[in-house]
């Protein structure tokens, strides 16, 4: 018997060969295709609300309910810039998004100052579901959110996807699912 | 005999008291602050009389009674021999079925108070669930034994078999001594001591003798000492003794299909997981555990939520008391592999930046007071010692830390498995089949992107396992490896075990 084989504990051949890192696929060489354009937007305009809603409500609090507090013109001043910077990284987010579906598996990365990129296999998929907000809704898009084991970590939400393209992966992934359980 | 699926069943009356206690102890966990904490006593001792309070116990513990008997009246299940079903609920009626292959692991418990009835709880568990979803407290032993027949689990498997190994009463002690139920009695202790003293003292008669006794107790560092150490060996050998006692004669057997374990001296408690549903080992060793020598293994297997974050105690296949050759011999059965060979060390730029952190933050703990001339400096007046020594002394205790934790942190990968070791002063080792994976995670820090690290998260079924500072290469090659392993199981084969498991090497 070889040093690479041996009989296991239940009398199974066991075979121990080493493998060749560099023939398996390599994730870090693929070219992820980005989240669609109206992603930008949507974002922009649900974190912008939330801005505008903040700023006027620092600038004309003071002056329409006569707060006995001075006008601190710094207030909004200091929102906006924040809200600029926040901005800034919704924009830096959506072009740093980026997904793709391969023979076996979707990779999706996301993260502009933590980058992160996770790779799904579809073997583990338990079950698929796409979901939008109305503001999703009025740019047309869709969240995909894929569930496998492994308690709250094991969601993942694929986000910027067009609602007829979240509808035709769901639709491919959960074909997978159903052609494993056959 | 196969029974048909219309004979429902009833549980047997003894059940009837343990479905009062449960709810009552439901009530009370529930509604913690409102039984333990002041609101207690302000809203009814202190608002009725003695009279009164013991009639609202009793109208109380009569609702109970009735609340008990009718869930009782309810509850009823029936099984064949692919499946059991349970119906229970008062207002809403819930109807569980479940197949008996999906099971993953069956609990037998037999409690002392069930013992003169031959009566037995038993409880099924199947993956994704966080709690066992069928549990019949207060059946025949020997109805219970036809159910694990049913299930493939054979009740009298290890009838006449030896155990693979038995975990003597001395090291179940130090098992005991070293866990953290040493802190939650401590905590329980002194909380229920504090209350009863406080109450004690405030009677006329009692406070004269309490306050003489604290003041002569006070008046000696020495006996201030002594009682201090006379509790916390109390709290400590009640802690030892209580381990040993529910963990009395732990025994291992390992079957070709299962694992067994049976423990406890009062209630026996009888544990049995498919060898197939095993999601992983974890072996840990608290601070204390390292001095006394003893470890505890806890099989995973998959839950709808995080063991690694929880821990479930009771609820969970573990042994205590365990020795170095002991854990290592148990990677083999549990998991098919051998324990790693070696650990290979995560990038000392970890250290590097932990270090930096731990600088940056003393030199502002250290030099904003001072630079801000008007602010108190910290410990001045109160403290004999000069502030900036003790920062010292602290920079250095977190900088010799930090290396621990470093040295602490390593991975291995053989045979198909990813072995992740971690900790400070005590340790942590986790084993995983790579096929059980899940997802896996790539994560970039600007800090790492800038000196081309990377850390792996790995989702498993029963939780999530971090690899911190790898070089990138070695981070994406392991989730390389990963979904290839996964992903080559192929749609026939992905919930059997794989035959193949080849050794990669990644340094």
């Amino acid at each position: 018997m070889s040093s690479s084989e041996a009989e296991s504990d239940l009398g199974t051949p066991f075979s121990n060969a080493p493998v060749d890192l560099d023939s398996l696929p390599h994730y870090e060489q693929v070219t992820l295709a980005s989240v669609d354009g109206k992603f930008l937007w949507s974002q922009l305009f649900s974190h912008g609300m939330i801005w505008v809603a903040l700023i006027a409500a620092a600038d004309l609090g003071p002056r329409i309910f006569a707060w006995p507090m001075a006008y601190l013109w710094w207030l909004p001043a200091g929102l906006a810039a924040l809200a600029l910077i926040d901005l800034l990284i919704v924009w830096r987010d959506a072009s740093a998004r980026g997904w793709v579906l391969r023979t076996h598996d979707l990779i999706y990365r996301y993260g502009v100052i933590w980058r992160h990129e996770v790779i799904v296999p579809f073997i583990r998929i338990q079950h698929v579901e796409t979901l939008s907000g109305p503001i999703e809704r009025v740019f047309g898009l869709c969240r995909l959110r894929l569930f496998t084991s492994g308690g709250s970590g094991g969601d993942l939400d694929v986000l910027g996807l067009t609602a007829p393209l979240a509808q035709s992966v769901k639709k491919q992934l959960l074909d997978q699912i159903a052609s494993r359980e056959e | 005999m196969v029974e048909q699926p219309e004979t429902w069943h009833r549980l047997k009356w003894p059940a009837l008291g343990v479905m009062f206690v449960s709810g009552l102890y439901k009530f009370v966990k529930d509604n913690l602050y409102v039984v333990a904490g002041a609101g207690f006593g302000v809203a009814f001792l202190d608002r009725f009389s003695l009279t009164e309070a013991v009639g609202l116990f009793v109208v109380g513990v009569c609702l109970f009674a009735v609340y008990a008997m009718a869930r009782f009246w309810r509850f009823r299940f029936s099984f064949n021999a692919q499946d059991i079903r349970l119906r229970q609920g008062l207002v809403h009626q819930t109807e569980v079925r479940v197949a008996f292959g999906r099971v993953q692991s069956v609990e037998v418990l037999r409690p002392f108070y069930f013992r003169p009835f031959g009566l037995v709880v038993l409880s099924l568990q199947t993956p994704g669930q966080a709690k066992p979803e069928i549990v019949l407290a207060g059946i025949d032993k020997a109805l219970a034994d036809e159910l694990r027949d049913l299930m493939g689990h054979d009740a009298h498997a290890s009838d006449g078999h030896t155990p693979l190994m038995t975990i003597p009463p001395g090291r179940l002690f130090k098992a005991g001594l070293s866990s953290q139920l040493v802190w939650v009695i401590g905590g329980g202790l002194a909380y229920l001591t504090s209350q009863a003293l406080e109450r004690w003292s405030e009677t006329i008669e009692a406070g004269d003798w309490f306050n003489g006794l604290s003041d002569s107790i006070l008046a000696s560092p020495v006996m201030v000492v002594g009682v201090v150490v006379v509790l916390v060996l109390l709290v400590f050998i009640s802690t030892g003794l209580y381990t040993m006692l529910v963990h009395w004669g732990s025994c291992l057997w390992v079957h070709p299909d299962k694992l067994i374990n049976q423990r406890g001296a009062l209630s026996t408690r009888l544990f049995e997981l498919h060898r197939d549903k095993i999601t992983g080992l974890l072996v840990t060793q608290s601070p204390l555990g390292r001095l006394f020598g003893v470890w505890t293994a806890t099989v995973h297997q998959t839950s709808s939520e995080d063991l690694l974050a929880e821990g479930r105690g009771q609820q969970t296949f573990r042994l205590l008391g365990l020795v170095r050759s002991e854990v290592e011999s148990l990677a083999q059965p549990i998991l098919k592999a051998p324990w790693p060979s070696r650990f290979h060390a995560i990038s000392p730029r970890y250290r590097r930046l932990w270090r930096a952190r731990w600088v940056v933050g003393a030199i502002g703990f250290g030099l904003g007071p001072w630079a801000f001339g008007g602010l108190a400096r910290p410990f001045e007046g109160f403290w004999p010692i000069p502030w900036h020594l003790l920062i010292a002394v602290a920079m250095a205790g977190l900088w010799a830390l930090v290396a621990v934790r470093y040295r602490r942190w390593g991975w291995c990968l053989e045979a198909g498995h990813l072995w992740v070791r971690s900790g400070l002063v005590g340790a942590r080792v986790q084993g995983v089949a790579l096929e059980r994976i899940q997802q896996i995670r790539v994560i970039q820090s600007p800090y790492q992107m800038r000196h081309g690290l990377g850390s792996v998260r790995l989702v498993l079924p029963q939780g999530e396992l971090l690899l911190p500072f790898l070089g990138i290469e070695q981070a994406q090659g392991l989730a390389n490896t990963v979904a290839w392993l996964v992903e080559r199981q192929g749609p026939l084969s992905h919930n059997g075990r794989m035959v193949e498991s080849p050794s990669l090497r990644i340094d």
